[in-house]
C-alpha cells in the first residue's frame, strides 16, 4: 500500500511521486528529502498510533521522531518483498510504544492518569491542511476495520485490544480479568481469525 | 516482533499446549514436531512471554504451515493501527527530527575528516554565549524516549538545535574555511619563523635572487637568499609537483665549468630548502643551475661530467642574463 502523497513539505515533484520502497532506499543512501516525503506521508498515522498506545502527546512525538530516525538509519534493511513500508514502519512504532508503556508500568503511576482514548480525543483532529485524498482513504479504511472489530464478541475484542494497544501479555490479561490463560489464548485466536475473515482483501492490500 | 524478545529457544524447558491437544503439554523441543496454532495470535499481537516467542521463532523456521499462519495473523494485526483516528503531530516535531538527522550527518562527515581537523569541527571554538548550548543539545544516536524530565530537556534541546540549523551550518562552513585559512597562515608563520631563524646569522644586507623556471620544469620556482657576505645563503625551491621526495643539486658556473656546491631535498609537496656555503662571493659566478640529482642503477649519484654533457632535467637557472651579483 502507498497512501496518496501530500505535499506539505514542499518536496521535489519527482520524489513526491516516488514509491515508498524507492524513497526509503534513497533515504538510506543519505537523501534527506526522500525521508521528508515519507514523513509527510506517514507521520500522521505513526503519531496517532503511538499516541493511542502511550497516551502522552510529547512522548508520542518523541516516538514519532525515533521511528523515522530508525527508518532512516535502518532503511537498508527494509525489503519490499516482505511487506509494505507502512507495515514495517508501524511495527517499529508498535515495538517502541509498547516498550515505553511496559517501562512506565514498572514505575509508579499518577493517580489521575487518563485513558488513551481521552488523550486522543483531546488532540485536535488533522483537520484543514491535510490531504483530502488521504483523509478519505484513511477514513474508509478506519471504518472498515472498525466494523470488522465491532462484529467480534466483546470478550474477544477486549483481549485483542488489551494485548495490542496496552502491551499486556496473555498471562497479564488472564490475571487482570481473572480468566484462565487458555481462555485468553482462545479468545485471541478466534478473534483474530474472525477479523482476518472480515477484512479479507483489505489486509492483503496493506501487506 | 522477535527483536524485542530475543531469547534463544534451545535451552527452553517450558511447556506449551498445542492446539487440538487439550490437557497435553509439550516442551519447546517437542513443539518442533507439532504446530503452534495456539501461540500464533499471541505472537502477532506481541502478547507472548519471551520464552514462548522464542519457541515460535524456532518452530516457524522449520514449519511452512505455521509460518504461513503467522504471516496471515501479522497481516491482520498490521491493520489495527489504522483503526486510530488521525491526529497531526506538532510542526516542530518534523524540524526536530531533521535537525537530528542533519546533526548525525555532520558528525559522520566530521568523522571522515583528518583527526585534528575533525576535532576542531566537532568542538568549534565559538563564544559560549553563541554556540555552547547548541553543542550541549547534541543528541545521542539511537536513544529512545526516556523519563519526563530528560525527555523535556531533550525536546527543548532539539528545538533549539532545529531552529539553529541554518546558523550552525553557516558557522560550520565558515568555520571550516577559517580553519583552512588558519592552517595556511600557521604554515606560513612557521616558515617565516624558520626563515627568520635562518637569516639571523646574516644580519642585515641579505639579497634575494629569484630562480627562473627552466624548460623541463616550467612550473618550478625558487630563490637563493644570500647573506651580507655573499658566501652564506639559503636555497629554497618549490617544484610544484607531488612526485615525492627528490634530491636536487645546486651547480655554479664559472667559465663554463659547473661545480656542485649544495644539495636540497624536496618533500612530498615538492618544497625544500637548504643552506649553502660558497667558496667565492655569489656575484663572482656566471650563473647557477639546479638539477635533479639522478641516481644510476648501482645506486651511485651521477657524475658531474655527465651533467655537463647533458643539460636535460634542468630545474631552473638564474641564467647568464640575470643580475646575480652586486
Amino acid at each position: 500500500m502507498a497512501m496518496p502523497a501530500s505535499d506539505e513539505g514542499g518536496s521535489p515533484p519527482d520524489l513526491i511521486e516516488a514509491s515508498d520502497a524507492d524513497l526509503i532506499g534513497l533515504a538510506a543512501q543519505g537523501e534527506a528529502r526522500a525521508l521528508e516525503v515519507l514523513y509527510d506521508r506517514y507521520s500522521g498515522v505513526v503519531f496517532s498510533f503511538a499516541l493511542r498506545i502511550v497516551a502522552d502527546r510529547p512522548l508520542a512525538e518523541e516516538i514519532l521522531q525515533e521511528v523515522f530516525f530508525r527508518a532512516w538509519q535502518q532503511g537498508g534493511n527494509f525489503s519490499a518483498g516482505r511487506g509494505s513500508f507502512i507495515t514495517w514502519l508501524l511495527s517499529i512504532t508498535h515495538n517502541l510504544s509498547i516498550d515505553e508503556i511496559r517501562r512506565r508500568r514498572r514505575r509508579p503511576q499518577k493517580a489521575d492518569s487518563e485513558e488513551p482514548e481521552q488523550i486522543l480525543a483531546a488532540v485536535p483532529d488533522t483537520g484543514a491542511g491535510a490531504d483530502v485524498e488521504d483523509e478519505v482513504w484513511l477514513g474508509a479504511l478506519r471504518e472498515t476495520i472498525g466494523e470488522a472489530l465491532a462484529q467480534l464478541p466483546p470478550a474477544q475484542r477486549e483481549a485483542i485490544e488489551m494485548a495490542y494497544f496496552k502491551g499486556m501479555t496473555q498471562r497479564e490479561i488472564s490475571d487482570s480479568l481473572g480468566e484462565p490463560l487458555g481462555t485468553i489464548k482462545t479468545r485471541m485466536r478466534l478473534g483474530l481469525q474472525k477479523l482476518k475473515d472480515a477484512l479479507g482483501s483489505d489486509g492483503a492490500q496493506l501487506a | 516482533m522477535s527483536d524485542t524478545h530475543g531469547q534463544h529457544p534451545s535451552r527452553d524447558r517450558r511447556s506449551y499446549r498445542i492446539a487440538g491437544s487439550e490437557g497435553r503439554t509439550v516442551t519447546a523441543s517437542q513443539m518442533a514436531m507439532g504446530h503452534v496454532d495456539d501461540l500464533v495470535a499471541g505472537y502477532a499481537l506481541g502478547a507472548l512471554e519471551p520464552q514462548e516467542t522464542a519457541a515460535v521463532d524456532a518452530h516457524v523456521r522449520t514449519c511452512p504451515t505455521c509460518e504461513r499462519a503467522l504471516a496471515d495473523a501479522q497481516r491482520t494485526v498490521g491493520m489495527l493501527p489504522f483503526l486510530v483516528p488521525m491526529r497531526k503531530p506538532a510542526a516542530d516535531t518534523k524540524a526536530t527530527l531533521f535537525a537530528r538527522v542533519a546533526h548525525v550527518e555532520r558528525a559522520a562527515t566530521a568523522a571522515a575528516l583528518p583527526r585534528s581537523l575533525a576535532d576542531q569541527v566537532r568542538t568549534p571554538s565559538l563564544p559560549r554565549s553563541a554556540g555552547t548550548h547548541l553543542v550541549d543539545a547534541a543528541p545521542v544516536a539511537g536513544s529512545s524516549a526516556g523519563d519526563g524530565r530528560s525527555r523535556q530537556g531533550s525536546r527543548t534541546g532539539w528545538l533549539i538545535s532545529a531552529l539553529s540549523v541554518p546558523m550552525l551550518i553557516a558557522l560550520v562552513v565558515t568555520g571550516f574555511w577559517g580553519l583552512q585559512l588558519r592552517e595556511q597562515l600557521s604554515t606560513q608563520d612557521a616558515q617565516l619563523a624558520e626563515l627568520q631563524s635562518e637569516f639571523a646569522n646574516f644580519a642585515s644586507g641579505t639579497t634575494s635572487y629569484p630562480l627562473s623556471p627552466g624548460f623541463d620544469a616550467p612550473q618550478a620556482e625558487g630563490q637563493i637568499v644570500m647573506g651580507a657576505n655573499q658566501r652564506d645563503g639559503l636555497l629554497q625551491i618549490d617544484v610544484n609537483s607531488k612526485d615525492g621526495p627528490q634530491s636536487y643539486e645546486l651547480l655554479v658556473n664559472t667559465d663554463g665549468k659547473l661545480e656542485s656546491v649544495g644539495e636540497v631535498t624536496v618533500n612530498q609537496d615538492g618544497q625544500g630548502q637548504a643552506r649553502i656555503a660558497l667558496d667565492q662571493p655569489f656575484g663572482d659566478y656566471d650563473s647557477v643551475h639546479i638539477r635533479a640529482k639522478t641516481v644510476d642503477p648501482s645506486g651511485d649519484s651521477s657524475q658531474l661530467d655527465t651533467l655537463l654533457r647533458d643539460s636535460e632535467g634542468a630545474l631552473g637557472s638564474t641564467g647568464s642574463g640575470l643580475d646575480i651579483g652586486p
